[in-house]
């Protein structure tokens, strides 16, 4: 009979979780790797920051007021004066695109953390209290699943005075039963592994199991749902717009610049073009985003070694 | 001497179909009328096959698993029926260690967090006490304390067993059951982890409810035996007196199924044939009738129960 | 296969119901008072009364949505205050064109996608295949305004061959019909083709990787023929998921398609009812689009679950 115990040292201080490596390579090194390799992550990444820097620095970057009418640079062509042209009014296209990213930013933003707040808490509550809760509170989302979601938006946007929040909260219940239903596959799976039930053994509030134990394991799917229906937020925002049910004028948001635009085509395609343009490379930007993530925080994908494995090492 | 843990008649049925619209096509027997005990400071090795409810006995102590009927009753008090606050007090004196270390331990919870939870949610102690109470457990089990901040993953799985093991301990409490708590791991290691906690028994003293599928590592460990087949217990004994005189065919099947390097004369064997049967329709009487060499025409039809064969040795079959 | 109708009925059940209650509560939304609201600043107290009873407004919650819910199942909506006649005549008066330019996205976009993404999965990695990809990618990105616009400012514009907006019924004059759907449906099917391509794709690749393929290339089969007779048959059982997948895009996008090219269908009346503040055109508008979309979801998971023994005895194969 073996009677010894011995004390296990694992690995020096400077490697990265879970790998076991000759040299001293940093876990830095590795991620930096490992995002370089994602084509999708690197493009969208730099599209959406791109948009984030325009939203941010939209004043410094122009010195038109995006709102200020000039009759006589009606429709002009894009040039070194007016970058973009000009609209119907002789506003500034360029400043316009600038503060609209704003705009769909402020929308964005708002509507994906009503949307995901509330979403997340119902997802986790219909997954781990289950029963006849979890069949409420799952046909009470498919019951807002029915609509059509461009639908939706308008429906709830129909009868309130257009703000920034009115639009945001319809935008955002639209995604909340997605937001739903993902976090409870997410918690379900988790629900089943042992380490729940040892909370519960040592008399854990399921309150705390879902927050402390469950939920970072959530994180992940949440994110690049998040982002995905980010990029949903903008063009609906924009279709909003459009059809003259977003923020009220002058809110240079970019699907109203189109609508405005499209009265004038035979004056002017420029001014429909580039608001487009934007619409797009955001949109597409934020879908790129979140497939890269979805590939990125895939487990299988992460390439670190699960020490677990290797038993005879080090024990 | 009174009993730490006392069972009676625990039965857990689990109800095969589900839905409001459907009919239950009939339920799993998986506990079938249970009574044991275990006395402050023993083992008490449980062994079957899998799929005999072993595990399911475990689960229903600490009510992880609710049981149909029975009674629990821990140093006189009846658990079955506690409130979930009064339970939780108990939750203290009970605890637990999985087999599978691997999905036992919460995957993005660093270890500090994980060794001081038991006694934050009991509220034992400031939060440096805990920490304190920590590390010096992290150190009873075999680690070094300086791995509090890593992560369940970035151990083996032996050190995560360990840490399972000392995540347990953090209460202190009195009974602690282990649900074959070495078969994920490597061979080499299980003999560290078994001597571990016969170690910390005497040092803490624990009482074990071992439950395992395997023999002999329930002969190393256990002070009795339970052996159960088809969710009855169908011997129950010291473990010498169970090695020395198997009175039920099972056990004696069981044991002939252990390879021993030994140069003694060999025991004579029994080997069964034939399958487990289903625990949804297990065969009527005495569970084990089908496959029962000495089988008697009683077996089928009266259920044995178990009688006292002398010194501290149950046996549920019909006297040959 | 009983318990499986049956609780498919009552899912549908519940989800008619929690729909219905949404689209009932949509008044609530309205700030202040309703009524106020619909008729605006110069309706007399009269008027006012009148359309309160008429909402029934004046009565207690429940009894609001019951007859609410039981004049909608029979298709009575009320009148419509944009159009002074019932709701149901003026949707009546729009299914026609609406189902004409979803039909036609519809077809444009699956033949289109199926044709597009087994190519793509045919020649993989060329940069055929990676046209087709960016092309699904830029699909779903664009929005679909800027596309018709787009589309108008070259096509009808710059280059007068298809007219820029309105409608012609295909039973007046055809040709004419068919030069004002064009450019619509191309618009409105642009983003379910990417979709339908995307995943059509995947299929066939999954599917040329099988060993019935590599059976027929021993056989000697010419590239066509393995393509398009072999794996294209297998793979189109997965055309009902296509056609789920894309439903929902389809009716929202109809409502913008609709505005940018003048369409005189569903999606151009709910925007006029919004803005006449005509509540209960919208309402029912939304109603029904609502009971649409589950119906044809409904027969999408329906025709899946027949077709499903077909696919295991197709894989056993």
């Amino acid at each position: 009979m073996v009677d010894q115990d011995r004390t296990e040292i694992i690995m020096s201080e400077s490697s990265p979780p879970g790998f076991l490596t000759a040299g001293e390579v940093s876990r830095w090194t590795i991620l930096a790797a490992r995002v370089k390799a994602n084509k999708n992550l690197v493009v969208g990444g730099v599209l959406v920051l791109i948009f984030v820097f325009m939203a941010i620095f939209a004043p410094y970057l122009t010195r038109y007021d995006p709102n200020k009418r000039d009759f006589s640079a009606r429709f002009a062509q894009p040039s070194m004066h007016h970058l973009m042209g000009t609209d119907h009014f002789g506003r500034d296209t360029f400043s316009r695109i600038l503060f609209g990213t704003r705009i769909s930013f402020e929308v964005g933003i708002v509507s994906v953390l009503i949307g995901m707040i509330i979403g997340v808490i119902i997802g986790a509550v219909a997954a781990y209290w289950g029963g006849f809760i979890d069949s409420l509170l799952m046909r009470m989302m498919d019951g807002l699943l029915a609509f059509p979601q461009l639908l939706l938006a308008i429906a709830l946007v129909a009868f309130m005075t257009t703000n920034l929040g009115t639009v945001s909260i319809a935008i955002g219940v639209v995604f909340i039963p997605r937001f739903a239903r993902v976090m409870r596959s997410a918690v379900l799976v988790e629900m089943k592994r042992e380490y729940v039930e040892a909370a519960k053994a040592i008399g854990q509030s399921g309150f705390k199991i879902l927050f402390r134990h469950i939920g970072p394991s959530t994180i992940s799917p949440v994110v690049v749902l998040a982002t995905l229906v980010f990029a949903f937020a903008v063009l609906t925002e924009a279709g909003l717009s459009f059809l003259g049910l977003g923020l009220p004028p002058p809110n240079p948001s970019w699907g109203r610049m189109l609508d405005e635009a499209r009265h004038y085509l035979s004056a002017s395609g420029w001014t429909s073009f580039f608001p487009g343009v934007a619409i797009s490379l955001a949109v597409l930007g934020f879908n790129l985003l979140g497939d890269g993530f979805r590939d990125f925080l895939d487990p299988k994908m992460s390439g670190a070694v699960d020490m677990g494995k290797r038993e005879s090492l080090g024990d | 001497m009174e009993p730490l843990l006392r069972v009676d008649h625990l039965k857990k049925y689990f109800p095969l179909a589900r839905g409001p619209l459907t009919a239950k096509h009939g339920q799993v027997h998986a506990v079938d009328d249970v009574s044991f005990t275990i006395n402050p400071g023993e083992t008490l090795g449980l062994v079957g096959e899998s799929g005999c409810g072993k595990t399911t006995v475990g689960r229903c102590l600490l009510r992880l698993i609710e049981p149909t009927a029975g009674q629990i009753r821990f140093e006189g008090t009846e658990i079955a029926g506690l409130s979930r606050m009064a339970m939780k007090g108990l939750r203290r004196n009970m605890q637990i260690i999985f087999q599978d270390p691997f999905g036992s331990l919460p995957p993005r919870m660093r270890l500090r967090t994980i060794l001081t939870e038991p006694q934050e949610v009991h509220g034992v102690g400031s939060p440096p006490e805990r920490m304190e109470a920590a590390m010096a457990m992290l150190q009873k089990v075999g680690l070094s304390s300086e791995h509090m901040h890593r992560y369940p993953h970035e151990f083996s799985g032996g050190q995560r067993q360990r840490i399972a093991i000392a995540r347990a301990l953090m209460l202190h409490p009195k009974l602690v059951i282990a649900d074959e708590p070495v078969s994920a791991l490597d061979v080499s290691i299980r003999a560290q982890i078994l001597n571990l906690m016969v170690r910390l028994q005497a040092e803490m003293g624990l009482s074990y409810l071992f439950i395992s599928h395997d023999l002999s590592l329930v002969k190393y460990m256990s002070d009795r035996i339970g052996v159960m087949y088809l969710g009855r217990i169908v011997e129950l004994a010291g473990r010498e007196e169970l090695y020395r005189r198997p009175l039920h065919p099972y056990t004696e099947a069981l044991l002939s199924a252990i390879l021993e390097p030994k140069i003694q004369p060999k025991r004579k064997g029994l080997y069964l044939g034939g399958e487990v049967p289903s625990p949804i329709a297990p065969p009527s009487g005495c569970h084990f009738h089908p496959r029962c060499p000495c089988r008697a025409p009683d077996c089928e039809e009266i259920r044995p129960e178990l009688r006292d064969a002398g010194g501290g040795h149950w046996v549920a079959c019909h006297p040959r | 296969m009983l318990r499986y109708i049956t609780q498919r009925t009552l899912h549908l059940i519940a989800v008619l119901f929690f729909m219905s209650i949404i689209v009932f509560s949509l008044i609530k939304l309205i700030p202040g008072d309703p009524v106020g609201y619909i008729l605006g600043e110069q309706a007399t107290a009269e008027q006012r009364a009148m359309l309160r009873t008429q909402l029934g407004l004046d009565r207690p919650l429940i009894t609001q949505y019951l007859e609410w819910a039981g004049k909608a199942i029979t298709g009575d909506f009320g009148n419509s205050l944009l159009y002074n006649k019932p709701v149901m005549d003026s949707i009546k008066e729009r299914l026609g064109p609406t189902i004409l330019l979803a039909f036609a996205s519809l077809l444009i976009s699956v033949t289109l996608g199926i044709f597009a993404g087994t190519l793509a999965a045919a020649n993989r990695g060329t940069w055929g295949d990676v046209g087709v990809l960016l092309f699904s990618l830029l699909g779903v990105s664009i929005p679909g305004f800027w596309l018709g616009i787009m589309l108008i400012l070259l096509f009808a514009l710059k280059l007068p061959i298809f007219p820029s907006i309105g409608y012609e019924s295909m039973f007046t004059n055809f040709l004419e019909c068919m030069r004002h759907l064009t450019l619509p449906a191309i618009t409105l099917g642009a983003a379910s083709t990417g979709s339908i391509a995307r995943f059509t794709r995947s299929e066939m690749i999954e599917q040329l990787s099988r060993d019935y393929i590599t059976t027929a290339w021993a056989k000697g089969l010419s590239r066509p023929a393995v393509i398009f007779r072999h794996a294209l048959r297998n793979s189109l059982v997965t055309v009902v998921t296509l056609v789920g997948l894309i439903l929902g895009t389809l009716l929202s996008g109809q409502v913008i398609v609709e505005q940018v090219f003048a369409w005189p269908g569903l999606g151009q009346l709910i925007i006029a009812a919004v803005f006449g503040r005509d509540y209960s055109l919208v309402q029912a508008i939304v109603l029904l689009t609502a009971v649409i979309f589950i119906a044809l979801n409904l027969l999408v998971d329906i025709s899946y679950s027949f077709l499903d023994p077909q696919i295991r005895l197709g894989k056993k194969g």
